[in-house]
């Protein structure tokens, strides 16, 4: 059975899908890619189920060993990809061979980058979901010597397919709507919180991401010890000190710090892909206009096959080949420049 | 979110489970996942299916509508043993000095109240249980470092936790249980739920190491 086997790890490796959905009432996180959007991409350039599971890499990156022959996709933050000694570009297909060493290292931009398989990868299930949860021991956890196997029997996938580059990794604004702690803040730290720069620390998970006000504190609820309440990916909590973070895919399913706001649905790829040091801002939206961000990105997941392109370009597909003039004089054979 | 109060009380929390109960038997097609917490509950609305600005007169509806009889009344009881002794209750001792009781009359404290399941959170099954008498009114430590295993069980804040996972806590450790909440090899995969209610009985380190759970969970274990 075709399979990639890790070689070496260099930073936290996970597996990932869409998580954990309908357990957080018994206290399980829910976990899963922690960029979905990317996640999604990949599936897309493997023609794979869109929720599929996927390799997670948070910086570092690994290097593999394939036992067969096999289409991979890459995708989320850019990252310098080698199969044997050959460079490939970011965000495309490939296939590998039999002991074909890949080698994934140096993040380019963002934090989180996929690797993905023909059909996605076949580990255990647990609780509906494949994600790699190390702290409950939930689902599989990828080592040295640990086999990526494919899900599908399909192992060869359309090689050299790419998709461009998503814009949202250069955008410094996220937008947030008020959640049901909002109230408890002052009318002047809710105003700065929509007005003022803020800056992503280093000290960050997939349970969330701290930030800084810059220039300002947002004032902690001292003394006001709420009850834990439910918590959502993208909430922004006020711990008692004043640390302030932004809470993400694996965070606790409940939680007794107030939330000013959280970051919308639809921005929550470009809080995983911030790198830390980067300087930020929110904006404050309607739910409707969430809804509205929401709907466009999940259109815009669907419409994603309709934007995938070779990279090499077959001459067999392309129409506007009949429009260019090949033959623009006359040779008589005898000069053979370029050959 | 939905708040019926700002604290824990047993009138809210049972409004919490009510308000849970109706919307799972509603199964409105737009409601994607529903948490019930101690004093709130999330409603997780699929932004597709439905408007937002639809989405509070609609739960409003449903919160004004009758209760139907046959939700009512589905806590059930468990007595779950409990191992004070030795490693099993490391902190005993601590949380007896606090109180000001003896190690033994805190265990026979401990095991005298009818706790119910407040909620799940945390961690996978962790349960918390309320509400403990005012003996055990005692800060959490200021440390992170213990390591509780699966089924211990914790006191802090009058209340008392329930673990089913290995997590990190600043919470007191008096005992363990033979019962883990959590299996991911049963079905349903979680023993106990919001509503419940339970008393623990205390049980010799032997009794500990006999005790076989799987008949606790072949009696419980469906819900």
């Amino acid at each position: 059975m075709a399979s990639l086997e890790i070689l070496e790890l260099l930073g936290p490796v996970t597996i990932q899908d869409k998580g954990r959905i309908g357990y957080q009432r018994f206290g399980v996180p829910r976990g899963g890619a922690m960029d979905h959007y990317a996640l999604a991409e990949g599936q897309v350039l493997l023609g794979n189920d869109l929720e599929t599971a996927a390799l997670e890499f948070q910086f570092g990156g690994g290097t593999f060993v394939s036992h067969g022959t096999m289409t991979l996709a890459t995708s989320g933050g850019q990252m310098e990809i080698l199969l044997g000694q050959k460079p490939l570009p970011w965000r495309s297909t490939f296939t590998i061979y039999p002991n074909q060493v890949l080698q994934i290292r140096k993040t380019q931009s963002g934090i989180y980058s996929y690797l993905h398989l023909p059909g996605g990868i076949d580990s255990s299930i647990i609780l509906g979901s494949r994600s790699t949860h190390i702290a409950s021991g939930l689902g599989d956890v990828p080592k040295v010597g640990y086999h990526l196997t494919p899900l599908s029997e399909n192992l060869f996938r359309q090689e050299g397919l790419t998709l461009p580059t998503p814009e949202y990794f250069d955008i410094k604004t996220l937008r947030i709507v008020y959640g049901p702690h909002s109230e408890l803040f002052s009318d002047s730290d809710r105003k700065n919180l929509a007005l003022k720069q803020f800056r992503m620390s280093s000290s960050r998970n997939r349970m969330g991401a701290r930030i800084k006000p810059i220039d300002w504190e947002i004032s902690a609820l001292a003394g006001k010890t709420l009850v834990s309440d439910p918590i959502v990916a993208g909430d922004i909590q006020v711990a008692a000190d004043g640390t302030t973070a932004i809470l993400l895919a694996e965070s606790q399913p409940t939680g007794g710090y107030p939330r000013i706001a959280s970051v919308i649905t639809s921005d929550l790829p470009k809080v995983a892909q911030m790198q830390p040091g980067t300087e930020f801002k929110f904006q404050l939206v309607s739910n409707r206009e969430a809804q509205i961000e929401f709907r466009k990105t999940f259109s815009r997941i669907k419409d994603l096959s309709h934007s995938l392109k070779s990279l090499v370009r077959d001459p067999f597909q392309m129409q506007d080949l009949l429009h260019y003039n090949f033959i623009s004089g006359v040779t008589k054979g005898e000069d053979n420049d370029g050959y | 979110m939905v708040t019926f109060g700002d604290n824990y009380s047993v009138e809210t929390n049972s409004k919490v489970l009510e308000f849970d109960r109706k919307l799972a038997i509603e199964e409105a097609p737009w409601i994607v996942e529903v948490v019930p917490a101690i004093r709130s509950i999330l409603i997780r609305v699929d932004p597709l299916s439905v408007e937002m600005e639809k989405v509070e007169p609609l739960l409003l509806e449903l919160l004004s509508k009758p209760f139907p009889d046959k939700a009512r009344d589905q806590g059930r009881k468990f007595e779950i043993p409990v191992c004070y002794e030795g490693k099993f209750g490391p902190d005993l001792e601590y949380v007896a000095t606090k109180s000001r009781l003896t190690k033994e009359k805190l265990k026979e404290l401990h095991c005298s109240c009818n706790l119910r399941v407040a909620c799940l959170g945390f961690a996978p099954g962790l349960t918390y249980l309320a509400q403990l008498p005012k003996e055990f009114k005692i800060p959490r430590k200021e440390s992170y470092n213990t390591t509780a295993l699966p089924g211990s069980i914790l006191v802090a804040n009058r209340q008392t936790v329930f673990t089913a996972t290995e997590i990190p806590t600043g919470w007191s450790i008096i005992g363990q249980s033979p019962v883990i909440g959590f299996r991911v090899d049963r079905s349903p995969h979680f023993l106990l739920q919001p509503g419940d209610e339970i008393r623990f009985y205390p049980i010799s380190e032997e009794e500990f190491s006999n005790f076989n759970p799987a008949q606790m969970w072949d009696t419980y274990g469906i819900a």
